[in-house]
């Protein structure tokens, strides 16, 4: 009897034993405990520094041309630190920025060159300078941050952009149909002359004039002041008439400037002006052909 | 809404169109840069010589260009080497170099030199024949030449120097008074 109640406790024990070992290693200890199960597990880390990077140099940028009708791309040089490493460095944050007051501020980002050493790296940064952004200083901002500590750092310096007085002009010639002598409002035929700005130049434009001479009686003339020059022409003969709608031409050589014209810089296609010619007072002068091959050509002037 | 996009689509068409024409039919493509104008003006002293190259651009045409340089202000401390510049169709590189001379006793303290470039056209058969040409003005602001660093050194080293020695000096009279 007692061997019978020996065999059931053992069996009972032994029951229980197993019944506790699959509710530890379900986890369930852990939930009553509150600790967290452990499991063997890969992992990386990022050593990231607190120290903000440091832009160490920015390549002094010597005064650049602009090139008639296309881009002048400047590269140059910068140099990021950071304290706590290179890898640190985030190469993907260094930024160049050109910025100058009424012009677009053009921004292009710098490329990784080489570690100068464990906390410095070079970088090339390179912008493009169109042919008609204006002449004078241009402001130059670098940023870079990292991914440590995030934080953006700026510095700045500064290049100057000259000036660039280009253009084309159409067409090669002016003509007149034949004129009686002494009527007015003569103009051209062949205008306007078209003065596309392929430069930076903003500002007025002029001409230098020079006397027609007489191709058969060379001592006759056509005084460069019987011109007159107007930058807009709807058929009501504005450019006859000076000096409300028109310039009037000065004396033989003489550069004049044609009121209320413009070079209009670029961007195309409106970055041009017209021209338009006219003789408000045809001289009384000799029937023969008049022109400039002896006295010179005229000149239209940035 | 699609009728306007047409006319905008037209209007940009014939805007291409015109500024193609006038690239095709121009008599002249080229510029000139200037390395100072009239708002960034040349910074020099009495008695110093500069040199400011304008560079001729022949970048647009096909064709090799003659410009014609004249000085027209500035004639008394500014000087060209040649009157007469070829610059090869696609090149940006032909400088136009102008000498700046101040002389040390030179009275004025701003003087403006004007360049005029013009092309040099051969006669195309109109009545008026058209060339183009740039006037670049630009100031030459003239001032004493700043005391440099290494000069303003010297002298006060040489006046430590004289007075350390005119002190010397008294000490030893007043030494020698005392002894007699």
């Amino acid at each position: 009897m007692k061997d019978k109640k020996k065999g059931f406790y053992m069996i009972i024990f032994f029951i229980f034993t197993i019944l506790l070992i699959s509710i530890v290693s379900a986890g369930f200890w852990d939930k009553i405990t509150g600790k967290a199960p452990q499991r063997p597990q890969d992992i990386s880390i990022n050593v990231v520094g607190i120290h903000p990077v440091v832009i160490e140099y920015i390549e002094a940028i010597s005064p650049k041309d602009p090139i008639e009708n296309s881009i002048t791309t400047i590269v140059f040089e910068v140099r990021v630190r950071d304290p706590d490493g290179v890898s640190d460095i985030n190469d993907f944050s260094v930024r160049a920025e050109f910025s100058k007051i009424g012009e677009t501020t053009k921004t292009n980002s710098c490329q990784w060159q080489k570690d100068i050493d464990s906390n410095t790296a070079n970088y090339s940064c390179s912008v493009g300078m169109q042919y008609y952004d204006s002449a004078g200083t241009w402001n130059i901002k670098i940023s870079a941050t990292d991914f440590g500590s995030r934080i953006l750092i700026e510095d700045t310096s500064s290049f100057v952009y000259q000036e660039l007085k280009a253009m084309t002009l159409s067409p090669a010639s002016l003509t007149w149909p034949n004129i009686i002598p002494g009527s007015i409002n003569q103009t051209s035929d062949n205008d306007p002359a078209v003065i596309t700005n392929t430069g930076n130049y903003n500002g007025e434009i002029s001409v230098k004039a020079y006397d027609l001479t007489g191709e058969t009686v060379p001592s006759e003339l056509i005084p460069s002041e019987k011109f007159s020059i107007g930058g807009i022409s709807t058929g009501a003969n504005e450019e006859c008439n000076p000096p409300s709608t028109a310039t009037s031409m000065g004396t033989n050589g003489q550069t004049t400037s044609i009121a209320n014209t413009d070079s209009n810089p670029g961007p195309g296609p409106n970055n041009y002006e017209e021209l338009y010619y006219c003789i408000p007072s045809f001289p009384l002068v000799s029937s023969q052909r008049y022109s400039t091959s002896a006295g010179g050509s005229w000149y239209v002037l940035y | 809404m699609y009728f306007i996009k047409m006319k905008n689509k037209i209007k940009l068409t014939f805007g291409a169109i015109f500024a193609v024409l006038i690239l095709i039919s121009f008599i002249n493509a080229s510029g000139i840069v200037s390395p100072y104008w009239k708002d960034y003006p040349l910074e020099m002293n009495f008695g110093e010589t500069k040199i400011a190259n304008f560079v001729l651009q022949n970048m647009v045409g096909d064709e090799d260009i003659t410009v014609k340089a004249e000085l027209k202000q500035g004639t008394d401390i500014a000087s060209l080497e040649q009157d007469t510049y070829t610059a090869k169709a696609g090149t940006s590189d032909t400088i136009i170099p102008v000498k700046i001379t101040i002389p040390k006793d030179y009275g004025k303290s701003i003087q403006q030199i004007s360049l005029e470039v013009k092309t040099i056209e051969a006669e195309q058969g109109g009545m008026i024949t058209l060339g183009t040409g740039w006037t670049t003005s630009f100031n030459v602001i003239i001032s004493e030449k700043p005391i440099s660093k290494n000069f303003l050194i010297g002298l006060i080293v040489a006046l430590i120097s004289v007075t350390i020695i005119l002190v010397l000096i008294i000490l030893i009279i007043l030494l020698k008074r005392r002894t007699k």
